[in-house]
C-alpha cells in the first residue's frame, strides 16, 4: 500500500514536471499542451495517497510517503530533456 | 506565494544570506554527519564486521544481572541501565543519581560489557559520560554521532552550539519561505544555460522547496535535543523547583506510592522482556531496572513504535513479581499532548520509526539539506564574485569543507578499519579524520585553480568509496557469503551502496573531463 502510494504520487509528479510551463519555457521546449485544469487534477491526485494514508491513521506511512515524495520530486526536477546542457 | 513589502523582503534576504554564510559551514558539518549517523547502528555492524545472529535481549539476562549485582557496591543498585551494544554484547550500568556542583543530575556507577558467552569483557567506573565513551568496536559510529551531536566541543557548549545551528536552520527555512515569491511555480525550474547566479539560485531553491517541511522538522527536533538538557530542564527546575533538577525529575516520573526497601531478589527480567515482546511484537531497545533487589523494584522497557505509529512505547512492570502494570507516556503519569510530542521528537529526528525504509528516506532528506546548504553558500559567493574578488579564499574554504568533510569521514572509516584488528581504533579513527582534513586543507591552499581543487576532491572521494569495501575485506571483515549466512544483509547492502556511489561519482567526473576536453575552445570576453 505504502509503496504503491509512493509510486502513484511520483507518477503524478512526473506528469506535473513534464507539463510544467515555466520549466518548459526555461528549457526552450514548446508550451505545455495540457490545460491548467488537468494539471490541477494531477496535483490533487498526487496528494490523494497521503490523504488516504492519513485517514488510515498510519502516521509512519504518511511520513515515509511524504519524505519519499520530497526526494522523488527533487530527483524528477533534475531530469534533463534533450537540448539542455550538462551541469 | 507570500508577498512581503520590498523593504521587509530585503531584510529577509539579508537575514537568510548572512545567517547562512556565518553558520552555514558548521551547519553543513552537523547535517552531513547527522545524515550519516542515521545509519550509525548499521555502519557499526558493517565496519566492525559483527555477525552476531542474536540480539542480546534474546539471551537470558537475569544470571548476568545477578552475578554483576553481587560484585557491585549496593549504593549503585539504585538503577541499572540494560542495553545492547556491538556484536550482540550486553551493556549494564549499575548507578545512582547525584547532583553535580552545577545542580545538574548525573549518574555515577559501574559499567559492564558482557559478551554472548556471559563473560565480562569491559568494566569501568565513573559518571555516565565517562563510561559510555567509544570502544574499539564502535569508535567509527561513536565518532559520527559525537560530531553530529556536539561537534566534539565539550559539554554543555557543544550542545548549545548545535542547538544554535538548529535554530539558524529554522531561521533560514522561514526566511527562505518568505523571500521566495514563486515557491510552487519554480519547483521544477532548473535553468542550466543561464548565468551562474541563476543556475545556483535554481539549484538552491528547488532542493530547498522540496525539502522544506523536513528542514522545519529536523531543525526543530535537533534544537529540542540540544536545548532540552542544557537549557530547558535547568530553566523549569529553576522556575518550579528552586533549581533542584532531581525534584523536577521526580515530579515528572512515576514513583512507588509506598517505598519498600525490603530485599527481594530481582529475577524477573527475562520474563518481562518476553512479555514486552509478546505485547509489542518486538524486543526492547532499552531496559531500566530501578531499585534493583528491593521489594518495590520496577522494570521499564522501551520499545520502538508499533507498525503504523511513530510514538515509541514505554512499558512498566513490577520488578519483584514481573507483572505488567501499565503502558506509560515518556513524561508524566498520564497521557498528555506534551508527553506525546516529547516522545515523537526522537523518531522524527532520527527517522528510525519504520526500520530501514524510514532511515533511507531520512538519509535522502539529509543529503538534500546538505545540497541546499552548499548551493546556498555558493549562491552567496557567486553573487559577490564580481564585486568582491577577495572572497576567492571563502570559495575555496566552502569547497574544502563541502568536499573535504566527506573525504575526511571516509579516511576516518579507513583509519578505523585498519586499526580495529590492532585494538587502536579509538585513537586512529579521529586521527585519520584529522589526517584527511589536513590533506584537504593543504590541497585547498596549494592547488592552483578552484576547478582542480574540486576535481581532486571528487576523484579522491570516488576512489575511497570504491576502496572501502576492499579495505574492509582486507582487514578481516566478513565476506558477502558469510555475512548473508549470518543474516547480516546490511553489510552487503552498505558495500553495494559504497561501490555504486563511487562508480557514479567517477563516471560523472570522467564524463565531465571528456566533455571539457572535446568542447570547442571559445574566447572569453576578457580575452
Amino acid at each position: 500500500m505504502q509503496i504503491a502510494a509512493i509510486f502513484f504520487t511520483l507518477a503524478m509528479l512526473t506528469l506535473l514536471w513534464w507539463n510544467d510551463p515555466k520549466r518548459r519555457r526555461a528549457e526552450g521546449a514548446p508550451a505545455a499542451a495540457q490545460p491548467l485544469t488537468l494539471r490541477r487534477v494531477y496535483l490533487i491526485a498526487a496528494l490523494l495517497p497521503g490523504a488516504v494514508l492519513a485517514l488510515r491513521s498510519d502516521a509512519a506511512a504518511v511520513f515515509v510517503w511524504l519524505g519519499s515524495c520530497a526526494i522523488g520530486g527533487w530527483l524528477v526536477s533534475q531530469i534533463r530533456t534533450s537540448g539542455s546542457d550538462p551541469l | 506565494m507570500i508577498r512581503l513589502p520590498r523593504q521587509e523582503t530585503k531584510l529577509m534576504v539579508a537575514i537568510h544570506g548572512w545567517s547562512g554564510i556565518v553558520l552555514g559551514l558548521l551547519l553543513y558539518a552537523v547535517v552531513l554527519t547527522g545524515m550519516t549517523a542515521v545509519f550509525a547502528k548499521e555502519i557499526n555492524t558493517w565496519s566492525s564486521g559483527h555477525v552476531a545472529q542474536k540480539s542480546a535481549f534474546e539471551r537470558p539476562i537475569d544470571d548476568s544481572l545477578q552475578a554483576l549485582a553481587a560484585r557491585t557496591p549496593a549504593e549503585f543498585h539504585e538503577a541499572v541501565d540494560v542495553f545492547e551494544i556491538a556484536d550482540g554484547n550486553l551493556g549494564l550500568f549499575f548507578h545512582l543519581h547525584e547532583a553535580a556542583p552545577s545542580g545538574e543530575v548525573i549518574e555515577r556507577g559501574v559499567y559492564y560489557e558482557v559478551d554472548s558467552a556471559g563473560d565480562v569483557v569491559r568494566e569501568k567506573r565513573g559518571i555516565g559520560e565517562e563510561v559510555f565513551g567509544p570502544s574499539n568496536d564502535d569508535a567509527l559510529s561513536h565518532f559520527l554521532i559525537d560530531t553530529h551531536v556536539q561537534l566534539h566541543v565539550p559539554e554543555p557548549w557543544g550542545l548549545l552550539l548545535t542547538g544554535i545551528l538548529g535554530l539558524a536552520m529554522l531561521v533560514a527555512a522561514v526566511s527562505g519561505l518568505l523571500i521566495h515569491r514563486h515557491l510552487f511555480k519554480d519547483i521544477f525550474t532548473l535553468r542550466r544555460k543561464a548565468s551562474p547566479v541563476l543556475v545556483n539560485r535554481d539549484r538552491h531553491s528547488v532542493a530547498g522547496t522540496w525539502s522544506l517541511p523536513f528542514a522545519f522538522i529536523l531543525a526543530f527536533t535537533g534544537s529540542f535535543f540540544s536545548f532540552y538538557g542544557t537549557v530547558g530542564v535547568p530553566i523549569v527546575a529553576m522556575a518550579a523547583f528552586g533549581g533542584d533538577e532531581q525534584a523536577f525529575d521526580d515530579a515528572v516520573s512515576v514513583k512507588p506510592e509506598k517505598p519498600d526497601s525490603r530485599p527481594h531478589l530481582t529475577g524477573t527480567v527475562n520474563q518481562i522482556i518476553a512479555d514486552a515482546r509478546a505485547r509489542t511484537g518486538a524486543l526492547p531497545t532499552f531496559v531500566l531496572v530501578e531499585r534493583f533487589g528491593r521489594a518495590d523494584a520496577q522494570v521499564t522497557t522501551y520499545q520502538d513504535p508499533e507498525p503504523g505509529s511513530i510514538e515509541p512505547l514505554t512499558l512498566v512492570y513490577n520488578g519483584a513479581t514481573g507483572a505488567y502494570e501499565r503502558t506509560t507516556p515518556s513524561i508524566g503519569a498520564k497521557p498528555s499532548l506534551g508527553g506525546t510530542l516529547t516522545a515523537i521528537m526522537e523518531p522524527l529526528h532520527f527517522g528510525n520509526f519504520a526500520g530501514v525504509a524510514s532511515k533511507a528516506v531520512w538519509y535522502g532528506l539529509g543529503f538534500a539539506m546538505c545540497y541546499v546548504t552548499l548551493t546556498g553558500l555558493r549562491l552567496w559567493l557567486v553573487r559577490r564574485r564580481e564585486s568582491i574578488p577577495t572572497l576567492a579564499w571563502l570559495e575555496r574554504a566552502v569547497t574544502v569543507i563541502g568536499f573535504g568533510l566527506p573525504l575526511a569521514l571516509l579516511t576516518a572509516a579507513v583509519g578505523f578499519l585498519c586499526a580495529v584488528p590492532l585494538g587502536s581504533a579509538v585513537v586512529w579513527t579521529p586521527a585519520a579524520f584529522l589526517i584527511g582534513s589536513a590533506i584537504s586543507i593543504v590541497a585547498g591552499v596549494a592547488l592552483p585553480t578552484h576547478a582542480l581543487l574540486v576535481t581532486v576532491h571528487k576523484f579522491a572521494i570516488g576512489g575511497l568509496l570504491l576502496g572501502l569495501p576492499l579495505i574492509r575485506l582486507a582487514t578481516g571483515g566478513p565476506g558477502w557469503t558469510s555475512a548473508l549466512m549470518a543474516r547480516q544483509p546490511m553489510i552487503v547492502a552498505i558495500d553495494i551502496a559504497l561501490i555504486l556511489s563511487g562508480v557514479w561519482l567517477l563516471i560523472r567526473m570522467i564524463t565531465a573531463q571528456r566533455s571539457d576536453n572535446t568542447a570547442p575552445v571559445s574566447l572569453q570576453p576578457a580575452e
